[in-house]
């Protein structure tokens, strides 16, 4: 019961994830702490987890599903996120071989667009509203110094986590 | 197997977001010269377009058109695979609770939020396109897809069903973009 739940989960949001594992994380945190899978804690730890290795972000889904259920779980997590978007692909291509009409595809995606960006919105707020705690300032800071680096210099996605990592450390060191 | 090998490269060698269908467009596009560089282009509209994560629908949709099925499955498991194990295994190995293991993390992860917010800033000038690359939207359409934006933004933040909320947000987008 508890794998199908959480199979339940990863598929139903795998099927609404648009763009990104990013526009479904506030969803998807919601139904797993609601469920007791997981404390918004855990929740942004695995969402690091899934941003440091390589690959598409979703790596964030077997973290999680080997926190509630072992192996098992993990195997499960990893078939329901990735599962739904590889069936609507199919079927996609199926679909689109026929009618190739490029400009109302571009439309349709147009469309959907400030619906992508507002969930994105939504996730950035609500994950750095999670991972700031009770240290909204040192969080502040720290989002103000990686910010000024990605702009100002060519520091690459891994390197610019690490300077995250190392100046979160070097705060709490200094200031005890 | 070139399938194959390609998706694993870029499931275990890259990092960041979107700079990625990059690497598939090389790989495709230049080193094989298995698609165009138009066909390419109409691939990465529909894996945009539909539910998933971009990488993955990419991979998928190449995946059918190139190697059928079977290849593509294997193709989206040689891609997500080799991070989700990773990831599993570090969570293993990890002692999340101390607190020198959650200060790099926690910074980790706000500096994941900033590049999040960056990727979403570069997004931004898409609002003002239209299906004819030459002409930029008019103010009204760009007002009304900000606000469609703001909108879909708060009622997610104010913690309504992300179901509620895209039932209602995808017909007013399609409304606003199909209406004469």
């Amino acid at each position: 019961m508890k794998l199908l739940a959480l199979f339940w989960i990863f598929f139903r949001l795998g099927l609404v994830s648009f763009g990104s594992v990013f526009a479904v994380l506030p969803e998807l945190q919601r139904a797993l702490v609601h469920q007791g899978f997981i404390t918004p804690e855990g929740f942004v730890q695995a969402f690091v987890l899934g941003q440091v290795v390589p690959g598409p972000n979703m790596a964030m889904c077997a973290v999680i599903g080997w926190h509630v259920a072992g192996p098992a779980g993990a195997v499960v997590a990893f078939a329901g996120i990735y599962s739904g978007p590889v069936a609507v692909m199919g079927a996609a291509y199926a679909v689109y071989h026929r009618w190739r009409d490029v400009t109302w595809v571009r439309r349709l995606e147009l469309a959907v667009r400030p619906v992508v960006l507002g969930l994105l919105a939504a996730s950035a707020v609500s994950l750095l509203w999670t991972a700031a705690g009770t240290q909204r300032l040192l969080a502040l800071g720290v989002a103000g110094v990686v910010g000024l680096l990605a702009v100002s210099t060519r520091l690459g996605a891994l390197a610019l986590l690490c300077v995250g990592g190392l100046a979160w450390s070097l705060a709490q060191l200094l200031l005890g | 197997m070139g399938w194959l090998r390609v998706n694993l490269a870029i499931g275990t060698l890259s990092f960041g977001s979107a700079s990625r269908i990059v690497l598939y467009e090389d790989a495709v596009v230049r080193e094989h010269g298995w698609l165009t560089e138009d066909e390419f282009a109409e691939v990465v509209t529909v894996a945009q377009l539909l539910p998933g994560p971009n990488l993955v629908n990419l991979s998928a949709y190449l995946g059918y058109r190139l190697v059928g099925p079977v290849g593509t499955v294997l193709g989206v498991l040689c891609l997500c695979l080799p991070g989700a194990v990773l990831a599993v295994g570090l969570s293993g190995v990890l002692a999340v609770e101390k607190p020198w293991v959650q200060a790099p993390l926690r910074g980790m992860a706000v500096a994941g939020i900033v590049l999040l917010l960056l990727f979403l800033w570069r997004r931004l000038s898409g609002l003002a396109s239209t299906a004819d690359p030459r002409t930029p939207a008019r103010t009204g359409v760009r007002l009304v897809r900000g606000l469609l934006l703001a909108g879909v933004a708060a009622a997610i933040l104010l913690g309504h069903s992300l179901f509620a909320v895209l039932g209602l947000a995808i017909p007013a987008a399609l409304i606003v973009e199909f209406a004469p």
